[in-house]
C-alpha cells in the first residue's frame, strides 16, 4: 500500500502541472478574453457594445465611427458582442469590463425580440458552459452560483448537482477550458475521418444557423406571450446588467436588431412581440435607458443577411450607419 | 506472442503489476495521467459547438 504513494503523488503533481499549463494556454487563447483585452485597451469613455453574434455581425466599426464623426460624436468602441451568448453572458462581459477599471460613456445592447429575457432553464447550467459560454466559468466568482443555478442549493437535487458541478468546473483550468480541448479534438477527429463540415461562414455551418433560427423562432412565441402576461418576470439578468452599468454612470441604449423576413413575419410582427416591445420600451424609459428600433428599418432585406441570423458586410454597414446616426442624435 | 498477452493482461488488470524500482512506480503514476488525459480529451467529442471562437 505504501508503494502506491509514489504513483499517486506523481499523478497528482502531473495533473496540477497540466492544470496550470491549460489555464495559462486557455487564458491566452480564449477569444472572449482576447476580445475583452482589446476592449479594455480601447480606453475610457467608450461605446460599450454588448450582445450576441447578431450584434457582432451587425457591427461595422469603421462605418460606425464615420457616422458618429459626421455628428461630432465619435468615441472609442469597446466591442464585447460575443457569439453564442445570451443576456447572462452580456452581464458577465459588462461586469468583467467594468472591473477592469473602464467606465463606458454609453452601453449599446443588441436585442432581438425576446433575447433579453432570462434564458430558458434547459439553456442554463454547467452543461451549457462550453465554447464561448465558458465565460460563465472564466468570468464568474463562486458567489455567482446562486445566480447561475436557480434554486441552488436546496430547492432540488438537480439544483444542488448543477451548482456543485458549476463550482467544481470553474475552480480549475481543466474545468474552465475543457471545451477548448474538445473543440481542438473535434477538429482533429474531422480531419482524421475526412468528415465534411458543410458550407459555413465565420459564424459556423449554414445548417447550424438555420437550425438555431428555427429553435429561436419556436421558443420566442411562447416566451413573448409569457412575458406580456407578467412583464417583470424573467428579467433577472437584464436587471443585473442595467444595475451594474448604471452604477458606473453609463447611458444605456437598447437597439433592436434586424432579422430575415421569415422570422420577422412570424415573430417580430406578432401581437405578443408588439405588446412586449411596447411594455419593454416603457420600462426602459422609466429606468432612464433608450430604445432604438432598427429591426424594421426601410433597408432591411434578406439580401443583406449572410445566413438565417446574421447580417452580411453590406447589412452591417447599413446597420452601423443608422446606429451611429441614432447614437449621435441621442448624445445631443 | 506469450509476452504480448501477458503485457495486455497486466495493462487490463488481470495480472498483478510487479514494480520494483521507484522509477517504475513513477511511470505507473504517469500512466494514470495518460489515461486521465485520454478520457479528458475525448469527453466532449460529441458536444455541439455552433458558434465558438477558440
Amino acid at each position: 500500500m505504501r508503494k502506491l504513494i509514489v504513483p499517486v503523488v506523481t499523478a497528482v503533481a502531473a495533473l496540477v502541472a497540466g492544470d496550470r499549463l491549460l489555464a495559462w494556454y486557455g487564458h491566452r487563447h480564449f477569444v472572449p478574453e482576447q476580445q475583452l483585452q482589446t476592449a479594455l485597451a480601447a480606453g475610457d469613455g467608450c461605446l460599450l457594445i454588448l450582445g450576441d453574434s447578431r450584434m457582432a455581425a451587425g457591427l461595422d466599426e469603421a462605418t460606425l465611427h464615420d457616422a458618429l464623426s459626421r455628428q461630432g460624436a465619435d468615441r472609442c468602441i469597446a466591442n464585447l458582442a460575443i457569439g453564442a451568448t445570451d443576456v447572462s453572458g452580456a452581464f458577465l462581459a459588462a461586469r468583467r469590463y467594468l472591473s477592469g477599471g473602464r467606465n463606458p460613456a454609453v452601453a449599446v445592447l443588441g436585442k432581438v425580440d425576446d433575447s433579453l429575457l432570462d434564458p430558458d432553464p434547459d439553456r442554463t447550467g454547467p452543461r451549457m458552459m462550453v465554447g464561448n459560454n465558458a465565460l460563465h466559468l472564466v468570468w464568474t466568482t463562486p458567489g455567482d452560483v446562486f445566480a447561475e443555478v436557480n434554486g441552488f442549493p436546496f430547492a432540488s437535487v438537480a439544483a444542488f448537482d448543477d451548482g456543485f458541478r458549476f463550482l467544481i468546473a470553474r475552480a480549475t483550468g481543466l474545468g474552465r477550458y475543457q471545451s477548448l480541448v474538445s473543440v481542438r479534438v473535434q477538429h482533429m477527429q474531422d480531419r482524421l475521418t475526412g468528415a465534411d463540415r458543410g458550407s459555413q461562414n465565420r459564424f459556423g455551418q449554414f445548417a447550424d444557423m438555420a437550425a438555431l433560427e428555427r429553435d429561436l423562432r419556436e421558443r420566442a412565441a411562447g416566451r413573448l406571450t409569457a412575458a406580456t402576461k407578467d412583464p417583470g418576470d424573467r428579467t433577472a439578468w437584464f436587471d443585473r446588467l442595467v444595475d451594474v452599468l448604471r452604477s458606473r454612470g453609463a447611458r444605456i441604449v437598447v437597439v433592436e436588431l434586424p432579422m430575415p423576413a421569415a422570422y420577422r413575419r412570424r415573430i417580430s410582427e406578432s401581437a405578443a412581440a408588439v405588446e412586449y416591445r411596447r411594455s419593454f420600451t416603457a420600462s426602459l424609459a422609466a429606468r432612464g435607458a433608450a430604445y432604438v428600433d432598427l429591426g424594421r428599418a426601410s433597408w432591411v432585406d434578406d439580401a443583406l443577411f449572410a445566413d438565417a441570423l446574421h447580417l452580411n458586410a453590406a447589412g452591417a454597414a447599413r446597420f452601423s450607419r443608422d446606429l451611429g446616426d441614432e447614437l449621435s442624435r441621442a448624445a445631443r | 506472442m506469450k509476452s504480448i498477452i501477458q503485457l495486455l493482461e497486466t495493462i487490463g488488470g488481470a495480472r498483478p503489476l510487479r514494480l520494483r524500482s521507484p522509477r517504475a512506480w513513477v511511470a505507473f503514476g504517469i500512466w494514470w495521467v495518460v489515461l486521465f488525459a485520454l478520457a479528458y480529451a475525448t469527453i466532449g467529442r460529441g458536444t455541439k459547438f455552433i458558434y465558438v471562437d477558440f
